[in-house]
């Protein structure tokens, strides 16, 4: 090639800008492939005006690419005879599991205005240790549904999903506030532990006791005389198991396609 | 002639010549005994020895003689068995310097030589019992069992009445005999091993201090009592096995003494005061184990604390993180 004819220095610092180039071309490439290329809201019931759609869908590509998930927004007029989590569930598999940018880690809203049966169910999907589907548990959820139920039942349909959005990019990322979690229950159990240790050194620190029971027992003379063990009788007492409460509480579970997901909705 | 714990005999450290204590024959020993139960003269030096009341042997402190006080070790003070001593005196300083340096609380320095110099070779008096243990106990038990049905959970427990009837034999549990020994140090010594028990002789106590018991065998039959009571309920509930819950309704237990060895064993005791508190070490002068309570350096106590408390925070929170907080 040419670049190699070229005498001494030269060579290299033309081999040298030709690196730079590629390298300030590449991290470029490689943060188009991690953004997210998959539709954020889906108005099939038309419950957004143009402006609002385009709004919102740019505010789920923000917020969702900076939290590592996709937020996603359905609306729908009907869905049949369905409940609102197959009809979530269904869309994962068939839209998400195999286009996700994020490792299937998602948040999904569905809204639908069927007319005896108006609700809306949210779900987390997302399978490691750090997912969506872990910082969207079922209270989180509920809180969310109790923010963005009564934005929907006043028609305020834009406000609500902006809600939504902005509720799970708070979400996402959030430590839980565990007990483990906090410092002084950290503290308390690290001395705790400290001081068992210690009391245990210095109990040791005269010498062990290092006999038994059995130290001095002549085993060829002892022996049991007499045994009886005698069944007396049974008693039998049954609880009723815990019910789910199935008025929409908490509505995880898996996905037909084996997705498990965190969720939970409500009417309005 | 003094007793070498390492040949096991009898031993003149001026010549060198031996003799074997099993052939030994008791005779008048170098005491002569006066109406003063408490003084005694040095049959080799003459020198006035003052002992105290429960001391039978020791050495004279100006010649250096082993001096045995022939009537504290007869008549019925005669003990019937003994374990010479196995571990000698410059064996004994060595391991309680080690075992001062391994303790993870003492402070540095403590033990320094001078103060082991001060260790002593004492033959304390025991009371080994045979006993007899009749023991038999009524329980109440449960074996319980859990399942599912439907959309209940059902629990289903059986109750038994059990009985159990036993009979035990114990062999020479030992019981220290002397007021002035701490009774949980000496306790703390066991086990010596009784293959080496040997019947008595004067000629072991050669070069140490012997003491006599000041407790007989009834009234420290108590003690002994309250002891093999305990390994007797122990023993009574290992038999009882495989329930969920166990509790013991009436329990009666029988523990008679079937006989009984007054017996010496060898001990290796330090006194130390050290900052103005008593120390006091013992070591089985057979197995060599070590008891006693050494002074804490309370710079080393609050060290070992900080430490550990920090490492387990450092590891609680590597956890944490390792699991991504999920619980």
């Amino acid at each position: 090639m040419k670049i190699l004819r070229q005498s001494g220095s030269r060579k290299y610092i033309i081999l040298f800008i030709m690196l730079c180039s590629f390298l300030i071309l590449w991290p470029n490439h490689s943060k188009s492939i991690a953004a997210s290329t998959l539709q954020k809201v889906y108005d099939n019931a038309s419950l957004l005006t143009d402006e609002e759609r385009q709004d919102l869908e740019k505010m789920c590509d923000t917020y969702g690419d900076s939290n590592n998930t996709d937020i996603i927004i359905i609306t729908e007029d009907s869905i049949g005879n369905q409940t609102t989590k197959l009809y979530l569930e269904k869309f994962y598999d068939q839209n998400i599991k195999k286009a996700s940018a994020y490792d299937g880690n998602c948040a999904l809203l569905l809204i639908t205005m069927d007319e005896s049966n108006r609700g809306f169910q949210i779900q987390g999907y997302g399978d490691n240790p750090n997912s969506t589907q872990y910082y969207l548990d079922g209270e989180r959820i509920d809180h969310i549904i109790s923010k963005v139920k009564p934005l929907l039942s006043n028609g305020k349909y834009y406000d609500a999903m902006k809600q939504y959005i902005n509720m799970v990019d708070d979400y996402v990322g959030m430590k839980y506030q565990h007990i483990y979690n906090q410092l002084w229950f950290q503290l308390l159990v690290s001395l705790g532990i400290g001081t068992i240790a210690v009391s245990i050194m210095i109990f040791n620190s005269g010498g062990k006791v290092t006999v038994n029971s059995g130290t001095y027992l002549d085993q060829n003379h002892s022996k049991i005389l007499d045994q009886r063990d005698d069944y007396i009788r049974t008693t039998i007492t049954r609880t009723e198991k815990p019910k789910n409460n199935d008025n929409g509480g908490d509505s995880s579970g898996t996905s037909p396609g084996g997705s498990s997901h965190s969720g939970g909705g409500s009417s309005f | 002639m003094i007793f070498d714990s390492n040949s096991g005999m009898l031993t003149c450290e001026s010549c060198g010549h031996q003799e074997n204590i099993d052939n030994y024959q008791e005779k008048d020993d170098n005491i002569e005994s006066s109406s003063d139960t408490n003084e005694y003269h040095c049959k080799n030096c003459g020198a006035i020895i003052m002992t105290d009341s429960d001391t039978s042997a020791t050495t004279c402190s100006f010649c250096g003689a082993a001096v045995v006080i022939a009537e504290r070790l007869s008549g019925k003070l005669t003990p019937a068995k003994v374990i010479p001593f196995k571990i000698s005196k410059e064996e004994a300083q060595i391991a309680f310097k080690k075992w001062c340096k391994k303790g993870l609380l003492t402070p540095k320095g403590f033990m320094s030589a001078d103060r082991i110099k001060n260790i002593t070779g004492i033959y304390v008096p025991f009371w080994l019992y045979d006993l007899k243990s009749r023991a038999m106990a009524e329980a109440s038990c449960t074996i319980v069992n859990t399942y599912d049905e439907g959309d209940y959970i059902v629990t289903e427990t059986k109750h038994y009445n059990v009985f159990r009837d036993v009979d035990l034999t114990y062999l020479k549990v030992p019981v220290d005999a002397s007021e002035k020994m701490n009774n949980t140090l000496m306790d703390k010594l066991e086990p010596f091993n009784y293959e080496e028990l040997k019947d008595f002789k004067t000629p072991y106590l050669a070069g140490y201090i012997a003491e006599k018991y000041n407790m007989d065998d009834k009234e420290l039959f108590p003690r002994v009592k309250e002891r093999v009571d305990q390994y007797a309920d122990s023993f009574l509930r290992s038999t009882i096995e495989g329930y969920s819950t166990t509790s013991i309704i009436n329990e009666d237990i029988d523990t008679k003494e079937v006989s009984s060895y007054y017996s010496l064993f060898p001990i290796w005791m330090v006194c130390y005061d050290y900052h103005k508190s008593d120390h006091i070490f013992a070591m089985n002068g057979q197995t060599g184990k070590i008891v006693g309570n050494p002074p804490l350096s309370k710079a080393k106590i609050f060290t070992w604390f900080l430490g550990i408390s920090t490492i387990s925070f450092l590891i609680i929170n590597i956890i944490l993180f390792l699991v991504g907080g999920e619980f």
